[in-house]
């Protein structure tokens, strides 16, 4: 009998940890929450992506937006989450990439109707980095060869302008 | 008998082009200087080539086409639609190099849609786009409101004869003050004003709202670019759900209201002639199909049951039917909650608003409030004459800075124009629906292609169907120009083919 409870238990707490590990740890995509709303209101999910302009304090609460996708969606945080986020993505950054756990919105009472999320836990994947601003030969080369070429036209045209017809 | 263009009108035709190219080259070099105050060295470099190949071959089109040829109506026609195509294309030579396009013809989409104050996009991850190319594709859309022929007008062109024809083609047929270099001159003043007034409003709400203050400011100018402009670009792919400000969506609500109405009538508030706005039946009729509009969008938002409350329901209700009617498309809702979240009757009171826009002579597409009020005062006439004496005249007059007395000239143009823009509307949507998407949604997107809204329901993607990118394309010009100058170029090509020489 004690072996078949032990038998029980490890297959309950396997079947458990699973079913947990299914719904915590699975992000999902902004199609999929933009898509799917109605399915997601009200809900707990987890949101993975990266994140992208301004943390935007208001009160004791700040906003950022997490690009994942297509699409970035705002997260309503409290402003103990601030530190977690560094690096916000932008034309000379890529921003830190975030894992958010929260209640999903499709219109936030809140928020005047916003689709949001509102964060109860907010944690960084991996940090952010500046990206280096390449500068393409080919695009050196084109830039030099039409410039000339450019003032060399420009060159005949006030010339030629100057003559009569 | 039509006659087959001669060598000289092509030459008439690309001597203006010329200079138009040239002019696109002169005001790229302000985005080229915004890349390098932010060293933003490979944008710098699209900007670079752009600029250069905008000016080889405005220059060689100006060395080929010398000609002694006066400009005629035609040609001011033709120019004026060439105009549109050919700045979208040079337009879109930096943005196609800046690898936040997918094509080409993506990119000129995107210039399309700026130059034609529409909106809809087909940027790829824009929240990593340059400040430079950011400041790029608002700029087109604050040219194109103002529109490139007054833009040209304004700054390259001489007073003259042409000057009016080109004027006319590029649908502004209203002249603010006798001379039309000095309504070109107007139209700028007024637009720059707003600009500076929509920069400080909207960087100061942003500020408010969290963001840095130097940033507040950039955001704050691109989005008054649009939003008086009522083109329908942001900075970042949210939109305007990106700021996540009441005080924001405000202001943008004024600019954007500001954009829609007549220059004529910015001009007599300007002199101080208040009383015009509350007598002009363009702001009357545009209030009426503000309320009507309006109610159906409401009537239809509170059956979805989405907004919980009547405030949230106003805020995003009004707010998307303001950016709708005039013209604008900034938007605070993701493309696809359109089609999953709004339902019919919410989306017929958009598109109904997209389709009628705003005033004459505004920054917005569309139909326009004089023509629906020509064409309602004319109904009334008529109806007014059946149950009249047989011998009785019935006058018909409407107020738009002056009384006009209605002539079946007038109504005959404003119904031609309505009819074009109405069969333009189901044109697209009959495209989409040959594509696969359902009616009503290809509607909402042709609608707003063709009225130069900028809404969108999903549809306009990077990965859509290349026809529908061009049909959108040809829709948005078309629009853009009211029609007539494009039918123009259309007679001039089959003229070229088919004319008696």
């Amino acid at each position: 009998m004690k072996k078949l409870f032990l038998i029980f238990s490890v297959l309950f707490t396997v079947y458990s940890l699973q079913f947990t590990a299914c719904f915590a740890a699975e992000p999902v995509s902004s199609d999929k929450l933009i898509e799917n709303e109605n399915f997601y209101d009200g809900k707990e999910v987890v949101y993975k992506g990266e994140a992208v302009g301004d943390l935007m304090k208001r009160g004791d609460h700040f906003w950022i937006n997490i690009l994942e996708g297509s699409n970035a969606i705002g997260i309503w945080c409290t402003l103990n989450m601030k530190n977690t986020i560094q690096i916000t993505g932008d034309y000379g950054h890529k921003g830190d990439i975030m894992q958010v756990r929260g209640i999903f919105h499709k219109a936030c009472k809140e928020h005047g109707g916003d689709l949001d999320i509102h964060a109860m836990e907010i944690f960084k994947l991996s940090p952010g980095q500046k990206t280096e601003d390449i500068i393409e030969p080919r695009k050196v080369i084109a830039a030099i060869v039409f410039s000339v070429a450019a003032l060399a036209a420009g060159i005949f045209y006030f010339i030629t302008k100057r003559r009569p017809l | 008998m039509i006659l087959r263009p001669q060598i000289d009108d092509v030459k008439v035709v690309g001597y203006y082009l010329g200079n138009l190219i040239v002019g696109i080259a002169i005001v790229s070099i302000i985005p080229l200087i915004a890349c390098l105050v932010s060293s933003e060295w490979d944008p710098a470099l699209d900007f670079t080539i752009g600029i250069s190949i905008s000016f080889l071959f405005g220059y060689l089109m100006l060395i080929a086409c010398r000609t002694k040829k006066e400009i005629n109506w035609t040609h001011g026609m033709i120019v004026v639609s060439l105009s549109w195509v050919v700045a979208s294309v040079f337009g879109a030579i930096p943005l196609y190099l800046s690898d936040h396009f997918m094509s080409f013809l993506d990119a000129v989409f995107e210039a399309m849609s700026g130059y034609a104050t529409t909106g809809l996009t087909l940027a790829v991850d824009l929240d990593h786009m340059s400040y430079g190319h950011n400041l790029w594709r608002h700029l087109i859309m604050f040219i194109g409101g103002q529109g490139i022929v007054v833009v040209a007008l304004t700054f390259l062109i001489k007073a003259g004869g042409g000057a009016f024809k080109m004027y006319v083609g590029e649908a502004r047929d209203e002249r603010i003050m006798p001379n039309i270099i000095h309504t070109a001159r107007f139209i700028w003043l007024v637009s720059i004003v707003y600009l500076v007034l929509g920069t400080l409003g909207l960087g100061i709400a942003s500020t408010l709202a969290g963001m840095p203050f130097g940033k507040s400011l950039f955001h704050g100018a691109c989005i008054t670019m649009a939003a008086f402009d009522t083109g329908g670009f942001a900075p970042q792919s949210q939109n305007v759900l990106y700021y996540h400000s009441g005080l924001y969506e405000s202001i943008n609500i004024i600019l954007m209201f500001f954009g829609a109405i007549n220059f004529k009538l910015h001009y007599a508030l300007w002199v101080g002639n208040k009383r015009e706005i509350y007598k002009n039946v363009e702001t009357r009729l545009f209030a009426i199909t503000i309320v009507f509009t309006f109610f159906l969008t409401a009537v239809g938002l509170a059956k979805t049951g989405i907004y919980s409350n009547a405030v949230v329901l106003f805020r995003k209700g009004f707010y998307h039917l303001i950016s709708g009617h005039t013209g604008t498309g900034h938007g605070t809702l993701y493309a696809r909650q359109f089609a999953t979240q709004w339902n019919e009757l919410s989306l017929i009171g958009i598109v109904i608003a997209m389709a009628l826009g705003g005033a004459v002579c505004s920054t917005t597409g569309a139909i326009k409030m004089l023509r629906v009020a020509l064409i309602f005062k004319a109904f009334k006439q008529d109806v007014k004459q059946f149950l009249s004496a047989e011998s009785a005249v019935i006058i018909q007059k409407l107020h738009h800075v002056k009384d006009i007395i209605i002539e079946d000239k007038q109504t005959r143009a404003a119904a031609l124009i309505m009819l074009a823009y109405i069969l333009c509307y189901f044109f697209g949507a009959i495209i989409g629906v040959l594509y696969g998407y359902p009616f009503l949604l290809s509607l909402f997107e042709s609608t707003s292609a063709c009225a130069n809204v900028g809404l969108s329901c999903g549809i306009t993607t990077p990965s859509m169907p290349w026809v529908l990118k061009v049909v959108y394309i040809f829709q948005m010009w078309a629009g853009r120009l009211e029609f007539i100058s494009v039918f123009v170029f259309m007679g001039f090509l089959i003229s070229a083919v088919r004319g008696k020489s």
